[in-house]
């Protein structure tokens, strides 16, 4: 309908004469559209967050301490998570999510040490976010366990944005990397609350300097704590044991509270 | 998995980078896309034009990685016509040793006042959708 004059656009006929249409002095005219603004305001990963609270919640009703770990890939996070489960396991119930984008290897090598471990395959994608944790923890049984470890796909940048839900990340970075990881992807190791400097066995083989490595590692995140150790030899892996077993005894006395 | 392919090697043309193993801002994009889809639903709107976007300097995001992202993801959803615009939002940290609130635009800045690195993102590491035009 013309909104100046109120016609339409059909063909009016008189005794079957097209009659011309008569917008006589003002041409024809459509209603015009508006175009609105809406107010969003809304976290981009909003509901990646809010996904993340429920399982936060979840864990925390069960008392579970639950970590992200993190880190390049072949750094060494499912033997460290293999020797962990076989050096804890009299003491600490463990069950594994394992993140990767294809195979169940990583899920198998967890189940050969009799721990319980699920495998999610993320296909093209590059880091876990929390809908596909909720719907790991549907499938383990979770009070039977006290520590959940959720092994991340080997990537030091996307992770670092999407929460789980964990009580923390612990970054691994193994010392036949560069001593400048921290400070090249810096947002991940600065959301790390505990750094395992990892192969500390191959130290002598190689030319990594420890000492700078620690001060980028710092100088990104102030507070991390660092442990130095070697999940093939064993060595510093008794400070790492104690920090899970300290860490675990917290949630516990959180969840008492 | 064909949008994301077809992401990355968008990407691997646009950039001179290697963002096989960054591509977070699909899914970012992704989450764009639903959060005005469902804005769109809500308030009838038949096309949907601009959407400023806030990006903190400090977020783990690169703009240009979002931008082609959104360009793949927005295909054949009902935000196809949107135009994404975003707007910076700089980064701050609070400084431990001076106690105080400064100014930090990268991951690697010092603090302006002491050179020292003490120091605690406060703000400008969000990403958050502000508003979205429609018709």
């Amino acid at each position: 309908m013309c909104t100046t004059c109120g016609c339409g656009t059909e063909t009016i006929t008189l005794d079957g004469k097209v009659l011309p249409l008569s917008h006589a002095g003002h041409p024809y005219s459509t209603p015009k559209k508006l175009t609105r603004r809406v107010q969003i305001e809304q976290d981009v990963l909003g509901e990646n967050d809010a996904q993340a609270a429920l399982n936060r919640q979840r864990f925390a009703a069960q008392g579970l301490l639950v970590l992200n770990l993190v880190s390049s890939p072949g750094s060494g996070k499912t033997t460290l998570l293999v020797k962990t489960i076989e050096r804890l396991s009299a003491r600490q119930r463990i069950g594994v999510i394992e993140g990767d984008q294809q195979t169940s290897r990583d899920a198998e090598r967890i189940q050969a040490t009799g721990a319980l471990a699920v495998q999610i395959n993320t296909g093209k994608g590059c880091h876990l976010d929390a809908r596909m944790v909720a719907g790991a923890l549907d499938t383990l049984p979770l009070d039977a366990l006290d520590i959940l470890m959720i092994e991340n796909v080997g990537n030091l940048v996307c992770p670092a944005a999407f929460d789980l839900g964990e009580a923390c990340k612990v970054a691994i970075l193994s010392v036949t990397e560069g001593e400048d990881k921290p400070l090249k992807y810096p947002d991940m190791f600065r959301a790390a609350r505990l750094m395992l400097l990892n192969k500390c066995d191959l130290l002598p083989h190689l030319e990594f300097d420890v000492a700078q490595a620690m001060a980028h590692a710092r100088r990104v995140n102030p507070d991390i704590e660092i442990m130095q150790i070697s999940a093939t030899s064993g060595v510093g892996f008794e400070q790492w044991l104690d920090w899970l077993e300290q860490a675990r005894a917290a949630r516990r006395a959180g969840q008492a509270a | 998995m064909g949008m994301v392919s077809e992401f990355v090697r968008a990407l691997s043309v646009a950039q001179g980078h290697d963002y096989n193993n960054c591509m977070h801002e699909l899914a970012l994009a992704e989450n764009i896309i639903e959060i005005v889809t469902r804005c769109a639903q809500h308030e009838g709107f038949t096309r949907v034009g601009r959407v400023r976007v806030r990006v903190g300097t400090l977020a783990v995001v690169i703009p240009e990685a979002l931008q082609t992202a959104f360009a793949a993801a927005k295909r054949g959803s009902p935000a196809e016509t949107a135009v994404l615009v975003l707007e910076s939002e700089p980064g701050q940290a609070w400084c431990r040793d001076c106690a105080a609130t400064v100014v930090m635009n990268d991951a690697l800045d010092a603090c302006p006042c002491c050179q020292g690195y003490a120091l605690r993102i406060t703000g400008g590491n969000a990403l958050r959708v502000i508003d979205i035009d429609g018709e």
